[in-house]
Order: C-alpha cells, then sequence, then structure tokens
C-alpha cells in the first residue's frame, strides 16, 4: 500500500487550506494538538497533517538520562539546557491546563516509525489519523511507549482504527523510502521545528501563531492578531 | 560587553510585585512585549516591576554555503525565519523596526531604568516607552550617556545626575542585579515572573491574565 505519491509533494503547498507539522517527540507540538484541532472543526476545513521528524542533536545538542533520572550523557551547553529545562516546565504546565500528563524523557527518541505510522494511517482517513495522533502522544507523554518498536506502532495504528495489513512490509520499505524523502524536501524548504503552520505557502512556527492562522483561514476580518497561548475551543 | 558573569553565591532577586518584567532594549521582542504589557497594566490597574536585563543580542543567520552541515543549515533557516516573523508582526503591530542585529552595549540605557524607577512609575513608563520607540527608529544611543540623560531630562527625572550615576553607582547596581536575576533562574526575556513562575514572551500573556484574575474557568493553552 502507497500511502503518498511524491511526485507531486509540496512542502509548502496542499489541496488543504492549512499544513500541520509535527513530531511526536516534541512537547510542544504534543500541547499544540487540542488548540489546532479546535480550529479545524470551527473552520471546518480539512488539515493536511505532516510528520516532520526532528534531528534533535543537530541543532540543541544531546542527552541521555539514567534510571535516576540524573544526566548520564550530554553534550549540551549550559545555555541549551536552561532552553531545553524551560522548554519541558513550559509545556507541562501548560499540559497541565489540559490534563494532560508531560513526563521528560529519558532520552532523545527516533520518532521516524511513529511518523511512517502516521503516513500510513493518514491514507485510511482523518477519523483514523486524530485518533492515532491522541494515542501516541498522550501515552508517550507518560512514557508508556516505545516509539522506537515497529510492533508497538502496528498495535497503536490497529488500535486507532486503521487497517495494518501490509504495514510491516512498509514500513522498512515504501514507508521508509516516502519518508525519508518528505524529510529532506521539507527540511530543504525552510521547515525546521514543530509545529508548523503553513497557510498560502507562509510558515508560521509554533503554536503561538494559531490567533494568525485562524485569522487568514477565517478570511482576514478586522485587525490580524498578535502572538498568544489562548483558548479556541467554545 | 552585553553579559554579566553571575558569581556563585548571589542573592536572587526577590519578586515583590504581581508581575515582574524583564526586558533588554536591544531586544525586539522586549520591545513587542511593551505595549501589550503596558495594557496588561491598564487592566489589572497594577504596576509592572520592570527590569533591566542584559542579554546577547541577536546574531546575524549563517551565509548558506555549497557544504552546510545540518546543524548550521537549521540554524540558518532558524535565523532567516526569526527576521522574517519579527518583520511580519512589527508590520501587524505598526511598530517600526529597523536593523535587529545591531549589537550595543545596553548597560547604560539599562542603567538609566533603575535611574528613572527611583522617580515614579509614570516616569518608568515614559522611560520604557521612549527608549525602545526610538532605539528601534534608530534615533538613540543605547550606549550614550549624555543621550539617556537627557530623554531622562524630558521626563523631568533629573537626567544630569544620571550621567554620574551611570558612571559609578548605576553599573554597580546593574551588575548585581544580573546576578540576582539569574540566581533566581532567569535567563531571557521578556521574561515575565508571576506568582513565582517565569514565562519568556509575550504569547504567554493570556494565562498571566488568567493567573492575575484568580484562575477562573479553564486556563487558556
Amino acid at each position: 500500500m502507497s500511502s503518498l505519491d511524491l511526485s507531486d509533494f509540496d512542502p509548502l503547498g496542499s489541496d488543504s487550506a492549512l499544513i500541520v507539522y509535527i513530531d511526536y517527540k516534541s512537547p510542544y507540538a504534543f500541547i499544540a494538538k487540542d488548540p489546532t484541532y479546535a480550529i479545524e472543526d470551527q473552520l471546518g476545513i480539512a488539515i493536511d497533517w505532516r510528520p516532520l521528524t526532528l534531528d534533535i542533536p543537530s541543532y540543541l545538542g544531546s542527552a541521555r538520562l539514567d534510571d535516576k533520572g540524573k544526566v548520564a550523557e550530554s553534550n549540551r551547553t549550559p545555555q541549551q539546557w536552561s532552553g531545553v529545562k524551560y522548554a519541558y516546565r513550559d509545556a507541562r504546565r501548560y499540559a497541565a491546563l489540559s490534563d494532560y500528563t508531560l513526563r521528560g524523557t529519558t532520552k532523545i527518541w527516533d520518532s521516524s516509525l511513529a511518523s511512517i505510522g502516521m503516513i500510513w494511517t493518514k491514507a485510511q482517513g482523518p477519523v483514523q489519523l486524530r485518533r492515532y495522533c491522541d494515542i501516541v502522544y498522550e501515552r508517550f507523554w507518560k512514557r508508556e511507549l516505545d516509539i522506537e518498536n515497529p510492533e508497538v506502532i502496528e498495535g497503536l495504528i490497529n488500535e486507532a482504527g486503521a487497517d495494518t495489513d501490509g504495514f510491516e512490509g512498509y514500513l522498512v520499505g515504501d514507508g521508509r523510502r516516502i519518508h525519508d524523502e518528505m524529510q529532506a524536501r521539507i527540511f530543504a524548504a525552510g521547515v525546521f521545528g514543530v509545529p508548523s503552520y503553513v497557510v498560502d505557502g507562509e510558515l508560521f512556527f509554533g503554536r503561538e501563531h494559531l490567533p494568525m492562522v485562524r485569522w487568514l483561514l477565517d478570511g482576514s476580518k478586522g485587525n490580524a492578531p498578535d502572538i498568544a497561548y489562548r483558548e479556541f475551543a467554545g | 560587553m552585553t553579559e554579566i558573569t553571575q558569581t556563585p553565591d548571589v542573592p536572587a532577586f526577590s519578586f515583590t510585585s504581581a508581575v515582574t518584567l524583564c526586558v533588554d532594549f536591544k531586544n525586539p521582542q522586549s520591545y513587542f512585549a511593551k505595549d501589550p504589557s503596558h495594557t496588561l497594566e491598564s487592566d489589572f490597574d497594577l504596576r509592572i516591576d520592570w527590569q533591566p536585563m542584559l542579554v546577547p543580542a541577536m546574531t546575524r543567520p549563517p551565509t548558506r554555503v555549497a557544504d552546510e552541515n545540518r546543524g548550521t543549515q537549521h540554524r540558518r533557516m532558524r535565523g532567516e525565519y526569526y527576521e522574517k516573523d519579527l518583520q511580519r508582526y512589527a508590520r501587524v503591530r505598526g511598530l517600526t523596526l529597523k536593523n535587529i542585529y545591531r549589537n550595543p552595549d545596553s548597560t547604560t540605557a539599562g542603567a538609566g531604568l533603575l535611574w528613572a524607577k527611583r522617580f515614579s512609575a509614570d516616569i518608568v513608563r515614559g522611560y520604557v516607552d521612549r527608549v525602545f520607540d526610538r532605539y528601534w527608529s534608530e534615533l538613540l544611543d543605547l550606549e550614550d550617556p549624555l543621550a539617556i540623560g537627557h530623554l531622562l531630562d524630558e521626563l523631568g527625572a533629573e537626567g544630569n545626575k544620571f550621567v554620574e550615576y551611570a558612571r559609578d553607582e548605576g553599573g554597580i547596581e546593574l551588575r548585581e542585579l544580573q546576578g540576582a536575576l539569574r540566581a533566581a533562574g532567569l535567563f531571557n526575556v521578556p521574561g515575565y515572573v508571576v506568582q513565582g513562575e517565569i514565562f519568556y514572551g509575550r504569547q504567554h500573556l493570556p494565562m498571566i491574565r488568567w493567573l492575575l484574575a484568580g484562575r477562573p474557568g479553564k486556563g487558556p493553552i
């Protein structure tokens, strides 16, 4: 099963009004999930969700914690550590508002299998994709999920209500090829982080831009809004 | 010189106001935070405790080269994006934003804020407005004590005495403040401190409002 034909893949273009790039190992992408759903539901649009599998060590250094949560290995600068620690504290306080658990990870995960699972599930429908995203995010951030295990990913797809027939081969064949080629093209197009939003070819990095994204999608009525983390429900 | 090294035994800054806001006049995000923070003050009838905090200036993204590795490419793209993003919201907000890569030593302008705080909240507000607006229109040299003194004079804040203050006591006071702020956990601007929590960036203002209002209903995410 080929979930995506890359011949007409445009990192900054889509048939959908909104492209959203996510990575399951990003706490900020996790926190952006529900406010982004809210915009999708309120405006009645179909979001083109896409995976951006981050290569974190290339820009933020790498680190691994031991069983007691102490740093076992690290090549991060003090400034990088300050930024990373703040990012987790920040994401955690917002996660708490939605009753989500957000535990710091003990290593930098390779989330490419989960990304390939996303591409596979997306091809089967938006309902299955949303369920898959919810399950992966919520369990991963409770440290209940090994997203580097192919069998685990297949189980999640099944649980999301999507067909898994052929997924095992896809994961190491077409899925891997499509994923890797997509990543190269996405990065080359200037999309470097998650969550990222693309409206009419314009890139917005971070959920603080959701007021602007919503304003653009809703016809640019009135004054353009400033950045803000805010509630969109209701 | 823009960074002041923290000494390990410096006591942490004690936050006594409902909202403390750390800014650096050469930092564009601090500039963008100014007006919405004034609105916060008005809406909640409070006085923000503005504190000068010196941070490194924005650095120009590296130039694209043929054999760029992924890390360099990432930093370049991120830098290019941030520049576009700043200009995008400057347009939205109707703000003038000249060269974002200038790197003045903002110590004197920071000392000016400490000096203004010796007078009144209105003078602090006037000082913050004028320094930010003029610097970002390239009409003010943040390193020039005479220019800062003149600006303080405009506000009725004894600018003539400021020059001496900036040369001696002001520099020491500012240096000690940097250590105390860092000891309290601050490392970036604009940094809001509300109810013991640090928030970097004006995008947190809905959360700050929610906290100040007593956490009614569901918080903003």
